[in-house]
This record gives C-alpha cells, sequence and structure tokens, in this order.
C-alpha cells in the first residue's frame, strides 16, 4: 500500500539557516511517526511542510499520493481536510466556546446540526471533557484542557491523519500521560496515523511500549504491552542539525551506537530498563 | 548613503503597496465564489457599518457646526449669508464628509481589523484555520473588504446629510437665518456631480483601509508588540494614503465630469 505521507528529499532554508536538509521518510497507513529532536532541529517545519502551511525549497512531499508542494492555497484546501493538527499552543479560536471550536470544521462542512451536536459530544468525551466545558471559551481553560479541546478539534471531520506539534509540552506530568494515552487511544481505537513532533521521552516511551484495549464491562484500558502489534507500528525518527540521523523502532534505537542518539535517549534508556516508573 | 536609503525606503513602500493590493485583490475576487460566508459578510457589515455609526454621527454633526461658525461672519462680510447652505452643503459632500468619514473609519475599523487580524497571526489562528481547511482569504479577508467597501459609502453620505444639517442648525441660532434660505441655497446650487466626489472617493477610501488593515495584519510577527507595532502602521499608512489618495481623485473626478458623458 502507498505510504499516507511521504517527504522525498525534503530541504528548507530561512535566509542562511539550513533548517531541512534532504528530509526523506514515510508514514504508512496506520503507523504512528514520533520526531524527537532538540529546539530549532526543525521538527515543527516538517509538520507546517506537511500541512502546506510553507514551501520547501527543494523536494516532493506526498500526501496521499499526490505531491502538495506546486499547489495553490486554494488547491491545498481538499489535502488540508483529509489530516487533522494540533498545534503547540493548541491556537483554539479564542472568540468561540470549546462547542464551536470543536464543531468548526463540521460546520464547514455543512453537516447537519443534530449531526454536529452528535459529533461535538462524542469528540469532547473522547477527549474526557465534560458537557459542562462545551460553552466555556478557551480562555477560561487549563493548558491540559485546551490541548484536548484542540486534539477534538482536530479529529472531527472525515480523515484518519493526526499531526501534533509537542502535544505534551508544557503540562503537568499527570495532564501528560492522560494526552499521552488520548493519542494512543485514537492510534489503536479509531485507526488514526499519526505523525508526533516532540521533546518529551516519556511519552515517546508510553507511545511506544503501551497498547489501547476496549474491554468488556471495563471500557478502554490502556496498557504496557511492548510485545503487541500496535507498539510496532510506532516508530522513532531522531533528527539533527536537519537531517534524520536515525530512525526505527524502540529497540533499534536503543541499540544504536551514535553518541549523539544514546545522550538523547539517556534517560529513555532508564525507562527502558526499569518500565516501572 | 542618504540617497541610498530613501530610496530603499520608497522601493519597500511600493513593493509593500503592490503586495498590499495584490491581496485585496485576491481577497475580493475570493468573495465571489464559493463556499459564500453570508453569514461572516452580515457580521462584519455590522461591526464595521453599524458600529461605527455613533461616531460618524458625532464627528459630522460638529464638523458641519464648527464650519458653519467660522464662515458666517466672513460671508456676512460679502453680503453672502444667504449662501451658507450652499457653502457647508458643497463642502461637506465633496470633501469634508468622504475624508473626515475615511479618517474616523481607518481610526476605528482599521485598527481593529489589523489588531484582530494580527492578534489570530501570532497566536497561530490563521495557521489553525488554514490547517483546518478552511481558505482564510475567504473566511477572514473577503467579508471585511466587502464591509469596508459597503459601509463606508453609506456612511459619508450619512456624514454629508448630518454635516449639512448641523450647519443649518448652527445657521439659525447664530445669525437667526431662516431655515428655508438655508435649505433653498443646499437645493439650487447642488448638482448630482458633487455627489460623485462623495461616493468615489468612499468606495476608494474603503478599498485603501481594508487593503492595508488586512495586509499589515497578516504580515504581523513579533508577538504582541508586533500587533501593536501592525496596527500603528495600519492607521497611519492608511492615512495617509486617504490625504494623498484624495487629491488625485479629485483631480480624477474633475477629469471625469468634464469630459464624462454629459459633455
Amino acid at each position: 500500500m502507498a505510504p499516507i505521507i511521504e517527504l522525498r528529499n525534503v530541504s528548507k532554508s530561512y535566509g542562511n539557516r539550513e533548517v531541512l536538509r534532504g528530509i526523506n521518510f514515510r508514514i504508512e497507513v496506520g503507523e504512528t511517526k514520533i520526531v524527537l529532536g532538540g529546539s530549532g532541529q526543525g521538527k515543527s517545519t516538517i509538520l507546517r511542510h506537511i500541512l502546506g502551511l510553507e514551501k520547501p525549497d527543494e523536494g516532493q512531499i506526498l500526501v496521499g499520493g499526490v505531491d502538495i508542494v506546486p499547489l495553490e492555497e486554494v488547491e491545498l484546501v481538499p489535502v488540508r481536510k483529509k489530516m487533522g493538527m494540533v498545534f503547540q499552543e493548541a491556537s483554539l479560536f479564542d472568540s468561540l466556546s470549546v462547542f464551536d471550536n470543536i464543531a468548526y470544521r463540521l460546520e464547514e462542512e455543512l453537516v447537519p446540526d443534530d449531526e454536529i451536536i452528535k459529533t461535538t459530544k462524542r469528540l469532547l468525551h473522547l477527549v474526557d471533557l465534560q458537557d459542562d466545558d462545551l460553552v466555556k471559551l478557551p480562555s477560561q481553560l487549563s493548558g491540559g484542557m485546551k490541548r484536548r479541546v484542540a486534539i477534538a478539534r482536530g479529529m472531527a471531520g472525515t480523515h484518519n491523519i493526526m499531526l501534533y506539534d509537542e502535544p505534551t509540552a508544557g503540562l503537568d506530568p499527570i495532564t501528560e500521560s492522560h494526552i499521552t494515552k488520548l493519542i494512543i487511544r485514537l492510534r489503536d481505537l479509531e485507526k488514526v496515523s499519526s505523525m508526533i513532533v516532540t521533546q518529551d521521552l516519556i511519552s515517546s516511551f508510553q507511545l511506544m511500549t503501551m497498547c489501547a484495549h476496549r474491554e468488556e464491562g471495563k471500557g478502554v484500558e490502556v496498557k504496557v504491552n511492548p510485545a503487541h502489534p500496535c507498539t510496532s507500528r510506532t516508530n522513532m525518527v531522531i533528527l539533527k542539525d536537519g537531517r534524520i540521523l536515525t530512525e526505527g523502532n524502540l529497540a533499534q534505537l536503543l541499540a544504536s551506537t551514535d553518541p549523539y542518539v544514546q545522550e538523547f535517549l539517556s534517560s529513555l534508556r532508564l525507562l527502558a530498563t526499569h518500565p516501572a516508573t | 548613503m542618504e540617497n541610498i536609503s530613501l530610496s530603499e525606503s520608497i522601493k519597500t513602500l511600493l513593493l509593500d503597496i503592490q503586495e498590499a493590493f495584490g491581496l485585496w485583490w485576491q481577497g475580493f475576487l475570493s468573495a465571489f465564489s464559493r463556499p459564500f460566508y453570508v453569514e461572516d459578510t452580515l457580521e462584519e457589515l455590522e461591526a464595521i457599518g453599524v458600529g461605527s455609526l455613533p461616531v460618524i454621527l458625532l464627528t459630522s454633526f460638529f464638523t458641519g457646526a464648527v464650519f458653519a461658525l467660522q464662515t458666517t461672519d466672513i460671508l456676512r462680510q460679502y453680503g453672502s449669508a444667504a449662501s451658507m447652505g450652499q457653502l457647508v452643503s458643497f463642502t461637506m459632500i465633496r470633501e469634508l464628509g468622504p475624508v473626515l468619514t475615511a479618517l474616523m473609519f481607518t481610526g476605528r475599523v482599521g485598527a481593529g481589523i489589523a489588531s484582530e487580524i494580527g492578534g489570530m497571526v501570532v497566536s497561530q489562528q490563521v495557521d489553525a484555520l488554514r490547517a483546518l481547511g478552511t481558505d482564510y482569504m475567504k473566511k477572514l479577508i473577503a467579508p471585511r473588504i466587502l464591509a469596508c467597501i459597503i459601509s463606508l459609502p453609506v456612511l459619508t453620505a450619512i456624514c454629508d446629510l448630518v454635516g449639512t444639517f448641523s450647519g443649518q442648525i448652527l445657521t439659525t441660532f447664530q445669525i437667526h437665518q431662516n431655515p428655508h434660505v438655508y435649505w433653498n441655497s443646499v437645493q439650487s446650487h447642488l448638482k448630482i456631480e458633487d455627489f460623485y466626489y462623495s461616493f468615489f472617493k468612499a468606495i476608494a477610501f474603503g478599498i485603501i483601509v481594508a487593503m492595508v488593515a488586512c495586509y499589515q495584519g497578516l504580515k504581523t510577527s513579533g508577538g504582541t508588540r508586533g500587533v501593536g507595532r501592525s496596527t500603528t502602521y495600519a492607521v497611519m499608512t492608511s492615512s495617509i494614503l486617504i490625504i494623498a489618495s484624495d487629491f488625485f481623485l479629485t483631480k480624477a473626478i474633475n477629469l471625469l465630469i468634464a469630459y464624462g458623458p454629459h459633455h
């Protein structure tokens, strides 16, 4: 099957600063790709390129087999409708309520009103928010709640690709864990292909070792299960100086002899040795 | 060195105007293709047009009155107090109405548009709109452009009327002139051509305010400080463009009337 997203030799510079240098990678249907790297390594820039918010200087970006680089803003609209995006700062529409934020895309797609209400409430509950929150404005929400609303907004509509830009940055450990488990649930239960740009090693470790199951009478459970096939569909890419340094699953990355990868993943190594932590 | 930086500044200004006009044109055209954001346009019309009404009513009332106050003595000296209506209406409709309304409009609406769009840019809300598959030109720019072009001629007409009316009130109370004398003077001297000035200038100024404000808003960078900077530039640039273009527009309308279909 053709990859759902593919980057071919993508390069981008801002002035004299090269941010991306010949990036190549692909995301298969149902795969989750975690992009790790230090600050300013071009992680978020990759996401912005996949959405067509920016154009590369060189290379091709294929979404669903279509090269989006030559497309005009108007032509990019249907391509973007295939994807959901969660921005680093949530970027909710601050003059719209939680309901209107989540329902935004459905309203744009002229979905009937009763269907909009049903879908919006389903998404709200999926991200562990309550009906009372629907009337709130973004300014009345905590950081974690904003991020959850952003995920629900990204999920609304008919698409199965999610892009997350630092979804857990700046959150407390409990909210961070909730958001990560939510991403796992979307991956395993809603079969969403995703790309997660992050610096959060704990969250990355959870994504690579945990699976979500719907169990009779118990609802949805997210448990550590490194042997389950869902974790094998989660891979990691490490960026350094605008290049892909290495790519693979958890075991492959931990076995890497590259000093930067070893240093970068030192705390992940600790987690792998003592998963209970 | 100074010459180089001056020529560079002029070049930058011209490039900015070219880009801003390109954006305006693209936004204007996008209003006429699907999907139509009728509700957004009506909301903007209410916020921009109806919302500007109080400030336009107040300023036009006092401007008409003060103009009459300043000129009554001069006209009386020449024994032409009966021409007061002609003078006030002529000045309001041809010049003061469109320019004053546009300047008040840019202070209120231009600043509002630039800061609103600028705030959305720096908080990545415009990117979020685009990421959600919305054409931001249609959703954000086109409704504001249409609202400016529709509102400004209407507000200008109201300004012309209120200014002329306040001139009459002042004349009645100041020199005890019969209102009939004032309105006769207005009616007998005003021509349809005088309204061309008001109408065409108002449309041109509406284009300028929307063009500059949307452009400055979209190119905002640098957080909240950047939003403030964009707002200031938007008001400053459009005010200068309004006053400068007023001269050329007056000249162009003069020519249009002189060589137009009636001649």
